[in-house]
């Protein structure tokens, strides 16, 4: 066997202090080489859908917000927009322009914090506060305008909860102008920074062509080239009125190379788009009711007669989230399905990974931005799979378990049947 | 010539005050105990700001067990006490949603800015409200 030949399997995870959260990756290595690369999702499994099916759609709300603990809107947003289209729930004006205002600032705090678990990835923690302490600001004002800090609870069926009042206008206003203040230092210590660029100019590269097979959405698409944005799109609350270009790294760099320093300059500049957009929703912002369905009384009576299916859709931080709702007449929804976005953008670590070495797993595995407990859903493998570290790929019921210990119970007998045949 | 753009910040930096509150200490104190009995040696968290969602505060004498709140309430933390027509609601269940607070027509329920729930016993005095 030639020494090329020679390859070691290893495994991170499921647990492992360079994740967040837990996954497992596998490898299959030549020296520092990653040769090939597979992932086993599916540890950090909730049952959310589980507990959906037993309460009717304004618990889910609030529920499905919980999902993620970083987009405090997302899941919520695209769970009321499913259920509105059912029950046939016109939203006001006003409400639709909160909602985006709310979407926006989640933007910014979450690019900002990827971009600060980013930069500790790398192993530049001076970054990392810098870029968490930019975040801090958004944070406070979110609990101002909301009553909390990440799960805001701001998104009703029908609009919203919470009016913009002066007081909170105000601190939104100094905000922008905090955040615009900050851009130009944040800007150049992502993509100025030689320490950034020797890392990321040329990792991880997801081509084009790949980002449209593995199906990538959000910014991982978007610093390969491919232009799509849910806002741009489809647009849903605001969003037509104050529309929305998909942020593509060559309108800055003046090339697209789909590796993660143009993930860097994508999130950049989106946390530019949203300060722009907020400045646009907060001069617009109509006057009006902010809520369709005020009393929750009439609403939960009119969505226990609501019958039919929706898909409600929203481009998360992390790109499109869609939540399936099919609501029959009753209680409790007959069917809610949650697709997150890192659930499309997971395929892409493998192309990334491959040929790239063990110390760039973490920033390449980051720089998806992967929120695996949102992703994680019901894991069935059938057949078992080919990934290097899942044992046999499947999930064993208690019945199969059964069964097979039933098989190994016969074999046995069978076997000392055998031999003791032989012994006669 | 190597860039490092953020080195003027960080030099400017060393001579900030931190930014973060040092709660509940900012050093580990020799023993936890004395400090928690000292007036004084915890030091206090930012407060919230108006109509923040924290702790929900019962009221039985108002409340009429209508159940309402029970309906909404995502992470099923209320229950009825059918004897006594009234609720009891485990705050180590909720997620401090308010719901159960816009919902309620008697104004039984309400939210009191507290958020230092911890405790050993989640059916403690302070973590059941009835
Ligand atoms: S909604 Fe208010 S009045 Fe009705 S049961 Fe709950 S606390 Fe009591
Ligand atoms: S605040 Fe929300 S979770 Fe807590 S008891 Fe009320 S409805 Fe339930």
């Amino acid at each position: 066997m030639s020494e090329k030949e020679i390859t070691f399997s290893t495994t991170i995870g499921p647990t492992h202090p360079a994740f967040k959260e837990p996954i497992q990756l596998s490898f299959e290595l030549h020296g520092e080489e990653i040769v090939a690369a597979d992932f086993v999702p599916g540890q950090a499994h909730r049952g959310v859908e589980w507990m959906g099916m037993r309460r009717n759609p304004v618990q889910i709300l609030y529920l499905a917000e919980r999902i993620c603990g970083i987009c405090g809107v997302t899941h919520a947003m695209s769970f009321a927009r499913a259920v509105e289209q059912i029950a046939g729930i016109e939203v006001p004006r006003r409400a639709h322009y909160l909602r985006s205002i709310a979407c926006e600032w989640e933007r910014i705090h979450s690019h900002l914090l990827w971009a600060g678990v980013a930069a500790h990835e790398l192993g530049f923690d001076s970054l990392f506060y810098v870029a968490w302490q930019a975040r801090e600001k958004v944070l406070d004002l979110m609990e101002d305008f909301t009553g909390s800090r990440v799960h805001y609870s701001t998104i009703a069926i029908g609009g919203v909860r919470r009016d913009l009042d002066d007081r909170v206008r105000k601190a939104m206003d100094e905000t922008l102008a905090f955040y615009e203040s900050v851009f130009e230092q944040l800007r150049r210590a992502f993509l100025e920074d030689d320490t950034v660029r020797l890392r990321c100019v040329g990792t991880g590269v997801l081509t084009a062509k790949e980002a449209l097979e593995l199906c990538a959405v959000g910014p991982t698409a978007r610093a390969s080239g491919i232009p799509w944005d849910v806002r741009q799109d489809h647009p849903y609350a605001a969003y037509a009125e104050v529309p929305v270009k998909a942020v593509l790294p060559d309108a800055y760099t003046g090339e697209t190379h789909g590796d993660v320093y143009d993930r860097i300059v994508v999130r950049v500049f989106e946390i530019l788009q949203s300060v722009q957009l907020l400045h646009q929703l907060l001069d617009q912002l109509p006057e009006g009711p902010i809520n369709a369905c005020p009393k929750p009384v009439a609403l939960l009576m009119r969505l226990k007669k609501a019958t039919g299916e929706a898909v409600g859709m929203h481009e998360a931080p992390r790109g499109e989230v869609s939540h399936y709702v099919r609501l029959a007449a009753a209680e409790a929804p007959l069917s809610w399905k949650v697709k997150a976005s890192s659930y499309s953008n997971y395929m892409s670590w493998v192309p990334m990974l491959v040929g790239e070495q063990v110390a760039d797993i973490p920033i390449i595995a980051a720089s998806i931005d992967p929120c695996i407990s949102c992703t994680d859903r019901v894991l069935v493998r059938k057949g078992g799979g080919s990934g290097g570290a899942s044992s046999s790929g499947q999930v064993l019921t208690k019945a199969d378990l059964t069964r097979l210990s039933v098989a190994k119970t016969r074999r046995l007998q069978a076997s000392a049947a055998a031999r003791a045949e032989v012994v006669r | 010539m190597p860039r490092f753009p953020l080195v003027p910040a960080l030099v400017k930096n060393l001579f900030k005050r931190p930014l973060t509150n040092p709660f509940p200490a900012a050093h580990l104190p020799p023993s936890v105990g004395d400090a928690l009995a000292t007036p004084g040696a915890i030091k206090p968290p930012v407060p919230m700001p108006p109509g923040g969602r924290a702790r929900v505060v019962y009221d039985p004498a108002s409340c009429v067990g209508c159940q309402m709140c029970i309906k909404v309430c995502p992470a099923h933390a209320i229950e009825f006490v059918p004897g006594q027509k009234k609720v009891r609601l485990f705050r180590g269940g909720c997620i401090a949603c308010g719901q159960c607070v816009e919902v309620c027509a008697k104004k039984s329920l309400s939210m009191d800015g507290q958020f230092l729930l911890a405790d050993t016993n989640r059916f403690s005095d302070a973590l059941v409200a009835k």
